[in-house]
């Protein structure tokens, strides 16, 4: 499973132009802003908790799709941290919705589930990035550093 | 039904029970805040035991190869959680077996190319809980145990999977 993981994702970054074309607006005070999209409480404080620090504004949680878009419609976020479980609206269609209507904010999808279907769909749907829970702090940050520099790179 | 589809179905269910076997977590580590450890094996069930006025239901469907739900029943006997800390730790527990059953699937397709997605937890009061266990009881049923420990307490947990293949397609 690892090899898998290490190869699929550049490549399809690489082919996917969504991830190369956006650019990062200014940011408040040099901070980041993340919004954190999980229906489980838990999960959202463990993040949270995991985000704290002055690099990271975390502007909003949301414990579904529609509260994660009416977030987005009022406070741009540079990063989306999406569970891919969720009732109703999964967070695959929610990312897919953000690449289309948001386009400044970049998905990392986050899953207990690890198989190759779910992680291609969430590539395909727009994420830059896939996350099995349960990650470390280290994982999560390297991810979120591992996009700035990637669109950093592109501007 | 003719004697080559009836095969058909005994080698997937002999597929499914081997693949359920094999793909057992010993252990879970849920972000340093608590740990769920298996103590009791994958078995075969035959009757579920009803759910107690002090077990914490919890129902977990799963779509695919494997179709069905998990029902995950958490001991609180006399466990003191106070008011306040009851949010936070029926949330830790959903997230755990969301964790866990995610992982779960996740082996199982690596061990028997079986795809099974879950889909999100939720926390189910006692009746329906029981109303689940008495329509399952024809149903092909397996259970294991494990044991959260959080905050240096310990909890009790069974987890029932019901899968939607009935006993009949075993005759």
């Amino acid at each position: 499973m690892l090899p898998f993981f290490y190869f699929l994702i550049p490549y399809l970054c690489y082919n996917n132009p969504r991830v190369l074309i956006r650019g990062m607006d200014a940011m408040d005070n040099n901070q980041y802003r993340i919004l954190i999209v999980d229906d489980s409480d838990f999960s959202r404080s463990k993040i949270s908790e995991m985000l704290d620090s002055p690099k990271y504004n975390i502007i909003g949680e949301a414990a579904n799709a529609k509260e994660a878009i009416n977030i987005l419609k009022d406070r741009q976020a540079h990063i989306a941290i999406v569970d891919v479980v969720m009732p109703e609206v999964s967070g695959i269609e929610l990312s897919e919705y953000i690449s289309q209507n948001f386009n400044k904010t970049m998905v990392i999808m986050i899953s207990s589930l690890g198989q190759e279907n779910i992680v291609i769909d969430s590539i395909s749907a727009g994420a830059s990035d896939f996350l099995r829970k349960p990650f470390t702090k280290d994982e999560l940050v390297t991810s979120i550093e591992k996009l700035v520099s990637e669109i950093r790179e592109d501007i | 039904m003719n004697p080559s589809m009836i095969q058909g179905i005994e080698n997937n269910i002999v597929k499914i029970q081997k693949a359920f076997d094999d793909c057992q977590i010993k252990e879970i580590n849920i972000y340093n805040q608590a740990f769920l450890i298996q103590d009791r094996p994958l078995l075969k069930t035959a009757n579920m035991h009803p759910v107690t006025k002090y077990e914490l239901p919890l129902v977990i469907p799963f779509k695919g190869d494997i179709s069905g739900r998990a029902i995950c029943l958490l001991d609180t006997f006399d466990k003191e959680i106070q008011n306040s800390e009851k949010a936070i730790f029926q949330s830790l527990y959903t997230e755990g077996m969301n964790i866990l059953l995610g992982q779960y699937f996740t082996e199982l397709e690596r061990a028997s190319e079986l795809t099974s997605l879950i889909g999100a937890p939720k926390i189910i009061n006692m009746e329906k809980a029981h109303q689940l266990i008495e329509f399952s009881q024809d149903k092909m049923n397996y259970q294991m145990g494990y044991t959260l420990i959080s905050n240096f307490r310990e909890f009790d947990c069974r987890i029932y999977f019901i899968l939607d293949h009935t006993k009949e397609h075993k005759a």
